[in-house]
């Protein structure tokens, strides 16, 4: 019979939670905490092989470790973990807009091949865009992206200068588009080796041009993989879409109670339906008025409607991160989510209803979602 | 990694020489004690020996003649704080 397993990564460890294709509340294993005590920014499974995983774990103590899992996550082995920016890496623009030496901190978002489970991408702060064509046990920068001119002028975002988003095109192998906080979109067309900014239509009132080619706090763009020229991103304000592969932008926040917000994400079988989680604010990194409602689009955008069922409506205050939202490929589609507050949720009709799979974890920092056979 | 580990470390004992026969033990430490491209110590990385913090002596410096003998632990540890 088939079914899920979701992959979490916390402040704390990672989680692995199991059910069979109904995903009923109760019906749920939980494996874990793997890496008790360290930090897991993201796990993720290889498409070529569910069987093969990769996690980031990071500390501030003993820096970065990659373990790579061979059996859905039974076990594990650290890998290769040496990020070496190409050449000398120069500078990017500090806080307070001074130049400052690239520094490898960690790694975000690890993307497997989708044909290779040999091959993973890893996005990484410092922002940079490294490749791993032997299951992770070395790391080669694609430098061109760092270098392509605009890197000079690229500033962090309040949680570093993260390249947090990694969407490989499923039949056009050159086509790659990442997405940096707070540099913006970029795409390369000739897998990895050049790049350019992709962000026209952008507008960001808190940089000094709102519509400046680099420098937009994109938080996260997903893709549907039936459609890959059509892109939607959650920026810091503003949900957006593109139509043309990122050649431009246009805004579809629409009746959104609020569109700040971290993560986006699109319904397996319905490439027009998408999924927001609406933030207050950049400084109340909490649902408004205390109520946690997914906002669901059927129309790509512009006319959402909330989600409800299931979800704290009163006194919730916690945040959804841009890694922590994901869908599995069941009929129907599976969403899930988890919060600073601990709780992994699951829908397994699409949004209409949700339940906790676990309520009291860590602080949730990535979500993931693998369907098996 | 808890606990003890005996190395066998060819002369001289230095920080270097120590945690360089460390990780060609257990390869995976690499990058964790110290930064790959620098070898510099981690910032919340300590070390200690014979009661003393050797944290900012010279990799290259003899270590002490109690741990250059086996008789004192070299000892690695994540500095205490919280989060």
């Amino acid at each position: 019979m088939s079914g899920v397993r979701v992959l979490v990564g916390t402040r704390k460890g990672a989680f692995v939670l199991t059910a069979d294709g109904k995903r009923e509340p109760g019906g749920w294993a939980v494996s874990g905490p793997h890496f008790a005590g360290w930090e897991i920014f993201h796990v993720k499974g290889s498409p070529a092989d569910p069987q093969r995983l990769f996690a980031s774990q990071t500390s501030s103590w003993f820096g970065q470790v990659i373990q790579r899992s061979d059996d859905g996550g039974a076990t594990w082995q650290p890998v290769g973990n040496e990020f070496a920016y190409e050449g000398v890496p120069g500078t990017h623009q500090w806080y307070d807009g001074t130049p400052h030496p690239w520094e490898f901190a960690r790694v975000w978002h690890l993307e497997p091949a989708l044909d290779d489970p040999d091959t993973v991408y890893a996005g990484v702060e410092d922002a940079a865009l490294f490749r791993s064509g032997d299951g992770g046990k070395t790391w080669q920068e694609l430098a061109g992206l760092r270098r392509h001119g605009s890197g000079p002028h690229w500033q962090p975002g309040a949680g570093g200068m993260c390249l947090h988003t990694i969407l490989l095109h499923p039949r056009d192998p050159g086509r790659i588009v990442i997405a940096i906080s707070s540099a913006g979109a970029f795409r390369s067309d000739d897998a990895g080796k050049s790049w350019r900014p992709i962000n026209r239509g952008l507008r960001s009132e808190q940089i000094p041009d709102p519509t400046a080619e680099v420098g937009h706090c994109v938080h996260r763009i997903a893709m549907h993989a039936s459609r890959p020229e059509v892109l939607f991103m959650q920026k810091h304000w503003d949900v957006m879409r593109s139509d043309d592969g990122g050649e431009s932008w246009r805004e579809v926040s629409g009746n959104l109670p609020c569109d700040f917000g971290f993560p986006i994400e699109v319904h397996a079988h319905e490439p027009e339906t998408i999924y927001v989680v609406p933030i207050k604010s950049d400084s109340e990194h909490f649902p408004p008025d205390g109520r946690l409602r997914v906002y669901r689009s059927r129309t790509g955008g512009n006319e959402w409607e909330a989600l409800t069922r299931g979800l704290p409506q009163q006194d919730c205050y916690v945040n959804v991160l841009r890694d922590a939202m994901a869908v599995d490929s069941l009929e129907p589609c599976g969403v899930y989510f988890g919060t600073t507050g601990g709780q992994v949720y699951a829908s397994p009709d699409g949004g209409d209803q949700w339940a906790p799979i676990v309520r009291d974890l860590p602080p949730v920092l990535s979500v993931e979602v693998q369907t098996l056979p | 990694m808890n606990g003890e580990l005996r190395l066998d470390v060819p002369p001289p004992a230095t920080q270097r020489t120590v945690l360089d026969a460390l990780e060609a033990r257990h390869p995976a430490l690499r990058g964790t004690i110290r930064d790959h491209g620098t070898q510099r110590r981690r910032a919340y990385v300590r070390f200690f020996a014979c009661g003393r913090d050797l944290s900012h002596e010279a990799a290259d410096a003899p270590l002490p003649e109690a741990v250059a003998a086996g008789a004192e632990p070299f000892v690695v540890l994540g500095a205490l704080a919280g989060g």
